[in-house]
Formats: structure tokens, sequence, C-alpha cells
């Protein structure tokens, strides 16, 4: 039918039009009908899209968020439909990633960062309240003062663990150093660390084994972490065993090593508390976040103690009481034979012989052996020259106590005692500078200091720490200057713009620090090695910016006190 | 060296610990200079720093004052485990044989010129 009725209608004219019009209607409905069809497909796409943005806000990013508790990202809804827009949805959910990862990680080592500086600062004033206690004891003997220093000392010696804790765990060197000791005298030591180190009994070896033990002993490097490791054990044994229970230590040699063995009859570990112990105890590294409030940092410690010392640390073997046994076990090349308790503190005889022959003077004009003022002797000879009566003649420390402890920290306060002990002790010729001395006080009241000197580009003295004589001065000086000379020539075989710092030269008895300290003038400083390096230098740091400060002005007149 | 630096090295094992928080020695009549040496008991000595004073004092007579700076402890210290050990039989202290008078004041007072003359 529609065959007959098209061709009638061109043939017919108003048809045409007529038919045309129809046509066009048609095609306009066509039109429409594909365009309602794309609106609606795009209506479609739209919702997806809608639908796979609030997937992104609802699951994806939460997902994100708890990617540290183990949860994965489930992926856009539907990847096959619209490809390019899930893979850029994809794309800014791996950016936004990366951005909060970096500066998760950024805040993270801002937050490190402070926290190792407040400690190290901390650690050092730690430490000299802890010499300072520990002097007192041996000064006093009355009971009364002794009992009250004995609760200062436990405190202070308590403080002091944990704050080598917390720097362990900022990722922080240990820091102080000490000689290889008796591997007794660091259990008795992590013993004294602990609140209540009264219930710790460490159990007698076999008397076969006794002497043998006696002399057995942990190289340098590692006793501090040794001593922490155990003193953290104890506590916890300690804190989770009833009151009245005792902690057992006992030492057991192995084949391979010696093995600590800390046992308590507490309730024991739980099992989901055993796996949290295992796991830390198993890591290099530890975020602090990971450490509950309160924190309990003791297995996070022990865990980056051990693989940075290369000990092992266990507290899964079956428990001897029920409660926990702890094993330390110190591997044979950390061990070494130390001295005997007996002789642990007398040195060698022969350092004694050579230093009599090194040094004549140990002998008076009559021939008879002249005591000598240990560690001190050219002050002492000195003072003794000059004459000055028996006061000075003293080996010379006890005098100088109490104007030490007051002058403390306190510059202002300190200054002009300092002015007069300078104008007494330090009648140096060379010297430029003696007013400036007392700077040098914050410098050697850090424990493991010798001495320290200032001096200028020439070589010559500026100032030098108290006790220092003129000519020792004079020629630490001299030779200070050379190796500044020497490292300042060495830079560009570091890089051509390479511009000197600081210079530490290692020795077996300990360290020389050389830094710039001002214009034309630069400190260097004495150690033993028993140093804690890290805040011990910031404190020569923020020394050398007093002192530059101080440097750059012209000389004062003559200060009298 | 200042007291401060010498024992800058402290030692790890604390006097509270070493005395189990004792403060007063169990005997008055020890000094600096009193000398002890070994006594009559065999028996094993308890802790290692009264076991180290017992072995020290196994070579001969040594002073209070000697012993202290040789175990590194303050002589308050030293003297109330020197009193354990005499308590218990591992120490006696040597009494001054009757010729050693106590020297005159007059002697005394010349070496203190003769010192201040050095």
């Amino acid at each position: 039918m529609a065959r007959h009725i098209i061709p009638a209608a061109f043939r017919r004219g108003p048809l045409i039009t007529k038919s045309a019009g129809l046509a066009a209607t048609l095609a306009g409905a066509v039109a429409l009908a594909r365009q309602r069809q794309r609106i609606l497909q795009l209506e479609a796409s739209h919702d997806r899209r809608d639908a796979e943005l609030a997937h992104l806000v609802d699951k994806r990013l939460p997902a994100l968020d708890a990617a540290a508790h183990g949860e994965h990202d489930p992926g856009p809804l539907r990847p096959e439909t619209d490809p390019g827009f899930t893979r850029s949805l994809t794309e800014l959910l791996t950016h936004v990633t990366e951005l909060t990862h970096g500066s998760a990680e950024h805040a993270g080592r801002t937050a490190q960062h402070t926290m190792t500086g407040v400690l190290d600062t901390v650690r050092a004033l730690a430490a000299e309240q802890h010499v300072a206690v520990n002097t007192m004891q041996h000064r006093h003997e009355d009971p009364e003062v002794l009992a009250d220093l004995y609760a200062i000392d436990h405190a202070s010696a308590q403080l002091s663990r944990r704050l080598k804790a917390y720097s362990v765990l900022t990722g922080a060197w240990i820091g102080q150093q000490r000689e290889a000791t008796a591997l007794v005298e660091i259990i008795r030591g992590a013993q004294s660390q602990i609140r209540h180190y009264q219930r710790v009994t460490v159990a007698d070896p076999p008397q076969a084994e006794a002497d043998e033990l006696d002399r057995l002993g942990i190289v340098s490097r590692a006793v501090e972490p040794v001593v922490l490791s155990i003193a953290e054990l104890l506590d916890n044994a300690t804190r989770y065993s009833p009151p009245y229970a005792t902690v057992d230590v006992g030492v057991r040699q192995a084949h391979h090593g010696v093995a600590i063995t800390i046992d308590d009859a507490g309730v024991g570990m739980p099992r989901e508390e055993q796996q949290r112990a295992a796991r830390l105890l198993a890591r290099d590294s530890v975020e602090l976040a990971e450490l509950g409030d309160p924190p309990r940092i003791g297995m996070a410690v022990i865990g980056m103690l051990t693989s940075r010392y290369n000990f092992q640390v266990t507290v899964d073997a079956p428990p001897a009481y029920g409660g926990v046994r702890a094993v330390v076990f110190v591997p044979n090349e950390m061990l070494t034979r130390v001295e005997s308790t007996t002789a642990g503190h007398e040195a060698p005889a022969d350092t004694t012989e050579s230093n009599a022959a090194a040094a004549p003077a140990t002998r008076t004009p009559s021939g008879l052996p002249k005591r000598r003022c240990p560690r001190r002797r050219p002050r002492g000879r000195r003072r003794g020259q000059r004459g000055r009566g028996p006061d000075n003649a003293r080996c010379g420390s006890q005098r100088r106590e109490p104007g030490r402890l007051a002058a403390g920290h306190d510059n202002t306060r300190g200054r002009p005692r300092q002015l007069r002990r300078v104008n007494a002790v330090m009648s140096m010729q060379s010297v430029r500078r003696p007013d400036l001395q007392w700077m040098l006080e914050d410098v050697v009241l850090l424990p493991g200091v010798n001495s320290a000197v200032v001096l200028a580009r020439d070589g010559l003295v500026i100032t030098a720490s108290e006790g220092v004589t003129s000519d020792d001065a004079d020629r630490w000086a001299a030779c200070l200057s050379s190796l500044r000379g020497a490292s300042h020539a060495a830079a560009e075989f570091n890089s051509a713009t390479a511009q000197w710092q600081q210079t530490l030269v290692e020795y077996d008895t300990g360290y020389l620090v050389l830094i710039s300290a001002g214009q034309h003038a630069y400190l260097g400083v004495s150690t033993t090695k028993n140093i804690d390096m890290g805040p011990a230098t910031k404190r020569f740091h923020s020394v050398v910016t007093r002192l530059g400060s101080e440097l750059s002005t012209e000389p004062r007149g003559e200060t009298t006190p | 060296m200042t007291p401060a630096r010498r024992h800058s090295q402290v030692r790890l094992a604390r006097p509270y610990l070493i005395t189990e928080g004792r403060t007063l020695s169990a005997r008055h009549d020890l000094d600096l200079t009193t000398l002890v040496q070994a006594g009559t008991s065999a028996a094993h000595v308890n802790g290692p720093e009264r076991a180290q004073i017992a072995r020290l004092c196994g070579r001969g007579a040594l002073s209070i004052a000697e012993l202290s700076s040789r175990v590194n402890l303050p002589t308050s210290i030293t003297k109330i485990l020197v009193a354990d050990l005499i308590d218990t039989g591992h120490l006696s202290t040597r009494t001054p044989s009757a010729g050693a008078a106590r020297p005159s004041e007059q002697l005394l007072q010349e070496i203190l010129d003769g010192l201040n003359a050095l």
C-alpha cells in the first residue's frame, strides 16, 4: 500500500508539499527520539558517575584512611562501563595517597627531630645531675643526708633510663659509651635503674663457673644497650608480678654466648600480649603512634636495640614459675674478658711503670717517690712551684667544688665568681680573653669532657677551660690550628664548594672536636670515650654561638669583680 | 680533675642497691685509716661488691680509704659493706701494734710546716 501512496503523492503537487512536511516531521521525530535516547544515556552515565563519586567518598577514601590497618582499596564500582572516568578517579586516589603519605612522613620526621633535640638537652642535664649526685655520695657520710641522696640517685637513675629509651625510639644514638664491663656489674646496673630493685635477686653461679663468669664482660659499645634491655625486662617483670614475689636473674654460659634469664612469678602474658611483644621485638623501627597511650615502650626499645647491636631477646621461653621467662642472649663476639671485678678499677701495673719512667718529676729532689695527683699533675706541680701555700699545693679538687656547684649553669650569677677565679688561676700571658673562660664551663661540665680551648685563626689561645696550664693551652692551640688548616685544605676533596664546619678526630682514649666559633675563632674540645656525642655536640654548638657573639665584639676593658 | 669529673664514669651499680638502702654502718669503730684483713670465715660471700672487697683483702691488709678507691665506691658505702663482712667473719680489723703510739702534736706540726715549705 505504501508503495502506491507515495508515488501518487509525488505526482500531485500539493501532495508533494504535504509529504515533504511529513518527511520533515518524521525526521524531527527521529532526531527527537535519538536525542531523548541520548539524554537518557547521559543521565544514566551521570548517575553512574554520581554513584562512582559517592562510592569514592563513602568507601574508597575511608579505605585509604584505614590502609594502616590492612584495608585495601575496593576499586571502582563498574570499571568496564566508563574506563576513562574510573581511571581518572583511581589516579586521583593514588595522588591523594602519595600526598597524605608524604605529609605524614614529613610530620613524623619533624616530630622525631624535635623530640630528639628535646631529649638530647634533657639527657645531658640528667647525666649532669646523676654525676652531681654521685659526687655528693662520695662527699657526705651523714646517714640522713645519704638516705636522701639514695632517693635522688634512684630517681635519677630511672630518669636516665627512661630518657635513653625514648632516645632509642626516636632513632637516636643510645648515648653514653662505657668501658668493657663485667656482666655482673651490668646486671647490677640494670637492677639499679628500675623502681622495685629490691625484688630482683641475682642467682649465684655454680662455684665451678663463678671465676669464669666473674671475668666475663661485654664489649664497650654494647654495654649500654644490654643494660637498657635488661633494665626494661626487669621493669616489666616487677610490674607484672605480685609485689611480694621476687624476680630471679640467672646467667648461663653456652657454646655461642651467654644467656641471661629473667623469671617472674606473675600472671604470665596473655596471647595477644605475647604476639605484640614478639612483633615489636622483631622490628628495627617503630612509629611513635604505635606505642599506645600511655605509651608502652619496653619491647619496642628492646627490639630496636637488638636489631642494631645484634643480640637476642625472647619472651616466649617456657616460664619457670608460671610467669614470664625473658632471655637475653649475648653472642660470643660481643663478649670479652674483663679484669675480674676484684681488679676492675685498678690501673694495669705496666701503665703506672711507664708513666713513672716517662715522668722524672715523680720523684722529689731527694729521690723519694712523689705522690702524684691523679690526672692533674701539671696543674698541681705548677701551683706547687708558685709556692702559694698548702691550699694550692693540694691535688686541688675538693676546694673548688662549692664554687663549681654554685656557679652551675646560671651564667649571670656564675660570672663574678668565675672572674674572681680567673684572676686567681689564669695568669696566662698568652691568653687574650681570660674573661671568656666562664663560657667554657658549660662545655667542661658535660660528663666526659676533659678540657676546652678557644683559639684564634693565627693559632694563639683566646681562652682555655679551667685547669689547663698556659703551656698546654699554647701547644694545643697550635696543634688545633694546623688541624683546622688541614681540614680546610682537604675540603675540595669533598666538593669544590665545600665549607669546613667541624673536625672530629677519634683516638683510642677519646675524641677531639674542633668547631668554628665566631669570626676567625675556633673551639677545640677534648673528650674521653665516655661521652654522649649527641647532646655534647649540641652543647658545643650553643656555646659556640654565644662565644661567636662575644668574640665579634671588641674586648671589654679590665673587669673587676 | 674535679671530683665531678673524676667520678664521671659513674658506676653502674648504685649505692642504694649495693647497701640495700642502708645508710649507717653497723660498726662505729671504722674510719678511713682502719686496716682490714681477711677473717676466718670461708663461707660464701653475699653480693658481688662484698665479694670484691673480701677478695681484695685476701691479698693483705688494706685501709678503708684504699678499699673505697679500689672498688670505686664512696667511703660511707665501703664502711657499711666492711662492717657486714666483719660481722659475718669474712674480714677482721687489724689492731695497731702496741709500739705504734700516736705521733706527738709537735711532730705533726713540723711535718705540716715542712709540707707548706715545699
